[in-house]
């Protein structure tokens, strides 16, 4: 019966997959020709008059198409080709699409996966018809705060509040019933939503022209039912009115506009007072679902069940990324089906630094993912010893592939770390001076690494954070042509000349400013290193000088901003605020989740963030739990990646954090939060 | 020529770039300029083209293309009808089930 449901629920999936391609065909559709040089002129003259289907029966086999998405014609030109193009020995073909439809139809997809997953006749919960009424609201109010970016993206937009304006008015009534139909799934329970949670790294869910996430629409419904029911009035949501207020009243009045890039769905594309509001309630939300799907299921959760699903999840991660790397049309389905902010990569060949990332946004990000799927798994078979199938090791060896491919060399190392302190914890093989003298063992290593082994020496290693930073930034840098290319200042070592030439004063950011007074001022401990230099030497290690060395550059923030933050997922003061050197092109984002939370927190935020997430009453905590181990891992992460820019990093990190509170058993709701 | 108009339509002239009109030569290729932001024109029947250039964009402008078109079929109407039946006959189906288990 189960087996016949799936079949039919996968047989609508398709079905509603092609419909809106065949009913939107052109009105006086023309035939496909196969796309070379000489068929050129013929797809550019004849633009919304070939549909999709007619241009893939021609060229299937054609191995130097492209395909991708052209958001901004209207509907009449839905499912059909809008222009060619020809780059290099590629043929880019442009395939119209529109933000309503795409709005109605990656809905009605991705809803029916969700009703497939989750059970049926469970408790039904009543959900509040306030939630009905206030999700849809604020979701189209996106619309009118963030209008630089719809409006270059489409050109059904329109800002008008009148009743002619049918492109928001269907926007209005499409939230609606996704909300209704939400709640219709929700209804029957959320536990399974967490046993969904590894597929949530599949299931993207960011609409295709829009800067909006499915799961932020999901996670909203919770949160207002969690609201709803519980007590408004405590601590941790006094302190978040009091920020918000603060990030409101604080704001800047700059005209900034920020590219979301990868970061599409889950970031602020403006810097108006509107966009702030609508991102500081959708966080606060989303944030409250997460806490309410968590602190209802958690108690309860099979964990084996549980990773599993996330070996699952990962395996079928390498799997879209080869199918997506075998053919552009592929690429083009996983991109729209999935809900993908970055079309998948084309080839299995590794690029950028190496790493492969496929259907994955941040290569960086996947790896973390796989590497936590392995550390959770892991730790779980050695704590609990139950039995794995074959197909199961079969899924072992396909993260593990993933992992290598990803080439996130610091999220390996920490695996295998955790795992083998954990295992010799659990079998007690060591006393605690043994542990002792691993960790000094440790920490001369990786002296003798920066010693020996990197690029750099001790000395030039201590500084190159600076070093980056103050190349980055739009001053004048005298060089030295005597000892080959070199910066003068970098030789001699003297910043505070440097920063007082020219108006490199007025040019450098706050935040360097700081730093480098730090650095220069002698205010050292006796036989201790200057802490930038040791952050320095960190971020040589791991790799990430360049990288935050630009974060310096950039961030330019007054007192209050940096104790207080510019508000979540707002990052267009911290991008567009300060300008750089005209080198640093594109989006280069801080490349530490601490960093990114102090951008959008502050430092206070930040510790405050901090302080809940470790704070857990002594009693009942079990010692070498592996809940322990996992936060260590994402936390260390966190250095390193931006991983908290995503949802699915974000849910991922709020469940290892509840993961670890659980052990309790006598929770508080001011540890919750 | 209308200058304002390119403008509008275009962005304003690179500096290297000077506008020259192209009569109707079919043998004449516009090479693309990778610092310009591909973009769509329309003409009065509702024909799209590409545009890769900043000269070639001006050439299509001064032949009355646009970068802008009032949709001749109002196809989000249609579509806000649709999503407003489907609500309403969802609605329904709710309340009469509502009625036959009550």
């Amino acid at each position: 019966m189960t087996k016949n449901k799936n079949i039919v629920l996968f047989i609508l999936f398709l079905s509603i997959l092609v419909l809106p391609f065949i009913a939107y065909s052109p009105d006086e559709p023309l035939e496909g020709k196969f796309i070379d040089e000489a068929s050129i002129d013929y797809y550019q003259i004849n633009t919304c008059k070939i549909g999709i289907f007619d241009v893939l029966k021609e060229n299937i086999n054609n191995k130097d198409l492209i395909y991708k998405f052209n958001n901004y014609p209207g509907i009449d030109c839905y499912g059909s080709v809008t222009g060619l193009d020809k780059l290099g020995d590629k043929f880019y073909i442009y395939i119209g699409s529109n933000n309503l439809v795409n709005f109605i139809h990656q809905s009605s997809l991705w809803i029916l996966i969700l009703y497939a997953f989750i059970d049926k006749n469970k408790n039904e919960k009543e959900f509040s018809k306030f939630s009905l009424l206030i999700v849809p609201l604020i979701f189209s109010s996106q619309l009118l705060s963030e209008e630089s970016f719809y409006e270059t993206i489409s050109k059904s937009y329109s800002r008008d509040m009148s009743l002619d304006n049918f492109f928001f008015l269907s926007f209005i009534l499409s939230y609606l019933i996704l909300t209704i139909m939400i709640n219709e799934i929700l209804i029957k329970g959320t536990k399974n939503l967490i046993y969904f949670l590894p597929f949530a790294f599949i299931l993207n869910g960011t609409y295709l022209g829009m800067n909006i996430n499915f799961f932020l629409v999901i996670f909203s419904i919770l949160g207002v039912k969690r609201l709803l029911e519980s007590k408004f009035f405590t601590i941790p949501n006094f302190i978040f009115i009091l920020f918000s207020f603060s990030w409101i009243f604080r704001r800047n009045d700059m005209e900034l506009y920020f590219d979301v890039d990868k970061l599409r769905g889950f970031i602020n594309s403006s810097n108006s007072n509107n966009s702030l509001v609508f991102w500081i309630l959708v966080f606060y939300l989303f944030i409250n679902g997460a806490i309410y799907l968590y602190k209802e299921n958690i108690e309860t959760i099979d964990l084996e069940k549980l990773s599993k699903n996330f070996l699952i999840s990962g395996s079928i991660i390498v799997l879209l990324g080869f199918i997506s790397s075998l053919n552009s049309i592929l690429n083009l389905i996983t991109f729209y089906t999935l809900g993908l902010n970055k079309y998948a990569m084309r080839t299995m060949e590794s690029v950028e630094g190496s790493a492969w990332r496929g259907i994955s946004p941040s290569a960086e990000l996947v790896g973390e993912f796989f590497a936590f799927v392995l550390l959770f798994f892991g730790l779980l078979l050695i704590k609990y010893k139950y039995s794995i199938s074959k197909i199961y090791i079969l899924f072992i060896v396909v993260n593990l592939y993933g992992l290598y491919r990803s080439n996130n060399r610091s999220a390996t190392m920490l695996l295998l770390i955790i795992l083998l302190i954990f295992y010799i914890k659990e079998k007690k093989y060591f006393t605690r001076n043994g542990y002792l003298l691993i960790a000094v063992i440790c920490i001369i290593t990786l002296a003798l690494y920066v010693q020996f082994i990197s690029d750099y020496s001790y000395k030039d290693s201590a500084q190159l954070l600076l070093v980056e930073s103050l190349r980055n930034s739009n001053i004048t840098i005298d060089y030295d042509y005597s000892s080959g290319y070199v910066e003068k200042f970098f030789l001699t070592e003297d910043y505070g000349t440097l920063v007082n030439s020219y108006d490199n004063s007025s040019n450098i950011s706050t935040s360097q400013r700081t730093v480098i007074d730090y650095f220069i001022s002698g205010n050292n401990i006796k036989f201790l290193p200057n802490p930038i230099s040791v952050i320095s030497i960190i971020s040589v290690v791991i790799n990430r000088s360049e990288k935050w060395g630009i974060f310096l550059a950039k961030y330019n923030p007054d007192t209050p901003s940096f104790l207080l933050g510019y508000g979540p997922q707002n990052l267009s003061f911290y991008e567009g605020g300060h300008a750089v050197s005209p080198k640093v092109l594109g989006l280069v984002l801080p490349h530490s989740s601490f960093l990114v939370s102090i951008i959008f927190f502050g430092l206070i935020g930040t510790l405050i963030i901090l302080y809940l997430t470790f704070r857990r009453n002594n009693s009942n905590v079990i010692k070498n739990d592996y809940s322990n181990y996992l936060l260590v891992f994402i936390v260390v992460n966190f250095i390193k990646s931006d991983s908290l820019l995503y949802h699915n990093g974000i849910l991922l990190f709020l469940f290892i954090v509840f993961l670890y509170k659980r052990n309790e058993h006598s929770y508080s709701e001011f540890n919750l939060e | 020529m209308n200058e304002q108009k390119i403008i509008i339509n275009c962005g304003p002239k690179p500096e290297n770039v000077e506008f020259v009109k192209i009569q109707n030569d079919p043998n004449f290729v516009f090479t693309n300029d990778p610092n310009f932001n591909t973009l769509v024109l329309y003409d009065q029947e509702g024909n799209i083209v590409n545009v890769n250039s900043w000269l070639e964009c001006a050439q299509y402008v001064d032949g009355d293309w646009s970068n802008k078109l009032l949709s001749i079929t109002n196809y989000e109407q249609q579509i806000f009808g649709f999503l407003a039946l489907f609500l309403v006959g969802y609605i329904s189906y709710k309340i009469r089930l509502r009625k036959i288990n009550d």
